[in-house]
Order: C-alpha cells, then structure tokens, then sequence
C-alpha cells in the first residue's frame, strides 16, 4: 500500500481539523476528496504533502511507502517533497516564484536538465515552449500557470501527486483543459494521484475513488461512479442534491442543508452531521456511528446499519 | 412598459498607452430586461461581462451606443443622471468580503448607501441603524452580526451582507456579478431561493453575470452569450440551452 492513513487526528489547539480519518491509497489510484469549507479537505492535503505546520498536533498514522510521516524529521520530510511527493495548488501565481524565470525555476524545482523542463512543457501543451522558459509568471495566463506548475509537479517524477483545488482560480473553458490535462497526467504518475476539491464534477471526470468529508470526518468513501450515482451517505446525498449541475430545473426552491456545520472547537458526541441529518435516528445524538465497510468501501452511518 | 435596462450597439474601450493601441473590450453590445426579469450575461474571463457591467454605473465610460437604465440616458461620463442610476441600482460584486471594507461594521456596511444618496428620503440616527437592521431580517441574518466586521462572518453571512446593501436603496435593476462564486455547494442553494424571493417580492430585474452555466440555467429567462467583447447569441434561456447556434455556446454547454 503506497500510503495507509489510520485514525488520523489534526488538531490546531481545541479546534478539530481533521479526526479519526482511515484510509488507505494504492498505487494506480486517483482519490477524490470531497469537502466543502471547514471539512477538513485542505489540512488532510498539506498532510498527505507532509506540510503540517509546526503548531499542528497530530495523532494516528499517516504512512508513506510504510514509513510515518510523523516519525520524520524537518529534512526527512524534505526529502520527501519534490521527489517522492509533488503539490499543485490553487492559485498558481502563488505558488511560482514571481522574480524568478519559468525555466530557471524548472530547472531549480527538479533539477532536470534544459531539455527535460523544455519537453515537459510540450508534454503539458504549452505552445512556443521556448519562450515561455523565458518568461516571468506574471506574464502568463491564470490557465498557463497552471499548466506549468502541473509541469513543474510531473517533471519530479513523484511517486505521489497532490492536487488541492487545482481549478478552483480558472474559468470553465480552462477548467476543461486542466482537467482533461490531469487526466492524461495519471500516465505519467507511477504512483497515485490525489484531488482535493469542493467541485464535484472535477471530481467526477478525474477520479477512480472518491472520499467525502465533512467537519474534518471521513463520512463515506467510495469508487467514484457508484458513488456519484447511488450515494450512501445521508451528507453525501444532500450535497449531490445540491449540485445545480446535476439537478434539473424546476420553478420549485433550490435544494439546501439545513443548519451549520458543528463548532470545530466544541466536544463531539454522536453523529457529526445528525443535526442537518434528515434521515436522523435515535441513537445518532449519542453514539458514534458505526463503520460499514463492503466491497463498495465505507460509509459511517447509523442508518446503514438499520 | 419601457424595459428597466435598455442598451444598444454599445461599444466601451480601454485606452491605449505609448505603442499600444487602445483595446475594445465591448463591442456592439444590446439587450434589454424588463421588470422581474432576469438576463445572464455568459462568457469565460476576458470576455468583456463584467466591464459591461461595470459600464451601466458609469464606472467605465462609454465609447457610442445607447444605454437607457429606468428612462435616463446620460450622455457624458460626468452626466448628473448617473446619481439617479447608481441610486437605483444595485451592485453586487464577484468577492463580497473584498468587496466591503474590513474596517467598517456590518451595520456600517449596509447603511453607508443611505449617506451616500441620502435625497429626498433620506434617513439619519436612528432611523437609519433600523433600516439596516431591517434589511438583515429581509436576507435573512440575525441581527446579532450588525456589530461585527466582514473577518468575522462567514462567506455566505458575506453574501447576504452584500446583498443586504445592494437593495437598502430599493433598486429597481440588481447586477450581480457571480452571485454563487466561492461558495459552499450547500449554501449556493440559499443564496439563489433568497435572490429569487426578492425579485418576486420587490419586482426586481436582474442582470446576471456568471462564467457558470448552471447558475444561468437556474435562474434566467433571457442568456446572453459574450465572446471577446461581443454578444454571440443571445435568446429565451431555454432555447440557448436545448439548441445552442453559436460554436462558443456549445463549447460552453459541452
């Protein structure tokens, strides 16, 4: 197993970012993660990127190639980043090096040759790819940047690459592209590929596996097409309901969730989306809901169990 | 009835500098919306949409063309008529929290209009800190949150707020740019059940501006499709959806 994340905890202080998260990733897998705001999806990424910062407080296991990401020191987990594991972000301006050439940062990145940055950015359908080596980012478009940093992420060769909302900042023609773009990337990773993204059609079209949060649990994980198509989970089922792309236009009321997510520094007891749940039952306000595993993958419901 | 929002061939262009021709971001542009309707301007970024709207404030000038919101057509950027539009217009901007100042209350935020255009109806003291209260019962807030600044509330809470200011001065056309960008799946639903709740209510016409077809889908009658500065095809919302004529649309659609 390329990465086994057991009853992983993130805490900040008395917040709960993330708790008691199992998981496991293989390799040839792209895993979804599916969250809205506050679900936690963000902290599990920089997780899995080994980028906690210090003032994270972390139980449980997160294992890489078997090795505990929390039993590394600063410069083992180092060495990790940028060679076993590669990260595109969001906002790509943010994460190039604004005085620095597009080349010279290829270059520097990966410590890959002239040639290897040049053909990379073939690769990722940059045109004229021997001008934009010399340009600055600012002088690219929002969907080149993120095209080089995809290019800049596979010419690591990372055995796994991580994806937190990589088309969040992009209009939909460009969204299009870079997701049609990191589907063909899945060739070029021999490793896993993991998405992070509150966009469920993202999800959708990369996706072998998906797993949805919400307030920092694992609430369902799932292969990505019977997920989407049968959902289980009561969360999961309001939050396709949701999706305005997927429902059908009618003179009745758009479909919402009641409530608000639970204060993340409050005590849990029970079922953490028992009070939005429309299909609640008596023993979701007390008991913590039991684990439901089969051949699908899980789903952390009282009423499954029923 | 004239419609609330009548433009014609309207062409709006960004000055050139040295060795650099000026740009025309808007070209030919016409639509109209009538009252209770909704438009939706659809296009990716770079296309001209939101410099469009930003025109029918007059915070962009007009090159030519014709632009009639409520009967006024101004004739110049410094025309007088632009107070009577602004003051019947509201605006909703793409990023609400960006959009209102960190410094200022939420109460602040929301009655800061009522300074600005104060008229004939103006409103001081008291009155004013219950109007704004007011409109937090309309878009649906506890009052509780009229004390805090945009850092302290949520998102969604953002929206409202900006919601909230956008009709304290009882518009007649609303433009709101990306009404459901960044936000939560979940709260989206909200944001677009409060938004069509005051159109029935108050009679509102909105221009929609949305790179999202989906949101357009839900919540036009009439799409107008803008590609680089110019509407390609525009008609009925179902029509542009079930047989899209343009190539651009139905790349959009696919």
């Amino acid at each position: 197993m390329l990465i086994e994340i057991e009853d992983f905890s993130v805490n900040y202080g008395p917040v709960k970012a993330v708790s008691g998260v199992s998981l496991q990733i293989a390799r040839g897998d792209v895993l979804g993660i599916l969250g809205e705001s506050g679900s936690g999806k963000s902290t599990l990424a920089l997780a899995l990127m080994a980028l906690l910062p210090k003032q994270a407080s972390v139980s449980g296991r997160l294992a890489f190639e078997s090795v505990d990401l929390a039993s590394l020191d600063a410069a083992g987990r180092r060495a990790l980043r940028g060679r076993k594991i590669a990260a595109v972000f969001q906002d790509p301006f943010a994460s190039l090096n604004p005085v620095m050439r597009i080349g010279t940062q290829l270059r520097a990145f990966a410590g890959s040759p002239h040639e290897a940055a040049l053909d990379m950015l073939r690769r990722v359908g940059i045109s004229e790819p021997d001008r934009r080596m010399r340009q600055y980012p600012f002088e690219l478009s929002g969907g080149l940047r993120q095209r080089v940093a995809i290019a800049a992420a596979l010419l690591c060769a990372p055995t796994v690459l991580v994806a937190d909302e990589p088309t969040t900042a992009l209009d939909a023609a460009t969204e299009r592209q870079i997701i049609s773009l990191l589907r063909e990337s899945r060739a070029l990773v021999d490793g896993a590929m993991v998405i992070v993204s509150h966009d469920l059609s993202v999800l959708a079209a990369l996706c072998t596996r998906i797993a949805v949060l919400y307030a920092g649990e694992m609430v369902e994980v799932g292969a990505a097409a019977d997920l989407l198509r049968a959902p289980r989970h009561p969360y999961t089922r309001a939050l396709l309901a949701c999706d305005l792309r997927r429902s059908p236009k009618s003179s009745a009321r758009f479909p919402t969730i009641a409530g608000q997510l639970p204060n993340p520094g409050a005590a849990r007891r029970g079922c953490v989306f028992a009070p939005r749940c429309t299909a609640r039952l008596a023993p979701c306000a007390d008991h913590a809901p039991p684990v439901i595993a089969g051949p699908f993958g899980f789903v952390r419901c009282h009423a499954m169990g029923a | 009835m004239s419609p609330v929002l009548e433009i014609e061939g309207l062409n709006i262009s960004y000055p050139g500098g040295f060795m650099r021709p000026p740009r025309l971001a808007v070209c030919g542009a016409g639509f109209s919306i009538a009252r209770g309707q909704t438009l939706a301007l659809v296009g990716g970024s770079g296309s001209g949409k939101t410099t469009l709207a930003r025109a029918l404030l007059g915070l962009v000038p007009v090159q030519s063309g014709i632009l009639r919101i409520n009967g006024r057509q101004p004739t110049s950027p410094r025309d007088r008529q632009w107070n009577v539009i602004r003051r019947e217009t509201g605006m909703m901007f793409q990023d609400p929290v960006a959009s209102l100042d960190p410094r200022m209350s939420v109460w602040a935020s929301v009655a800061e209009p009522l300074a600005i255009h104060g008229g004939p109806g103006a409103l001081f003291g008291r009155a004013r800190w219950a109007k704004a209260a007011s409109m937090l019962d309309m878009v649906g807030l506890p009052r509780a949150i009229l004390a805090r600044r945009p850092a302290e509330i949520s998102g969604g809470q953002a929206r409202r707020v900006a919601i909230a200011r956008a009709l304290v001065l009882r518009p007649k056309l609303v433009i709101a740019d990306e009404p459901t960008a960044g936000l939560d799946v979940s709260v989206q639903g909200d944001v677009l059940n409060l938004l069509a709740d005051l159109q029935a209510e108050l009679g509102l016409a909105y221009l929609v501006i949305t790179h999202d077809l989906s949101v357009a889908r839900h919540m036009a009658d009439r799409i107008a499709v803008m590609q680089e500065g110019r509407i390609v095809e525009q008609g009925a919302a179902d029509d542009i959806l079930g047989a899209p004529a343009h190539a651009y649309t139905r790349a959009l659609i696919a």
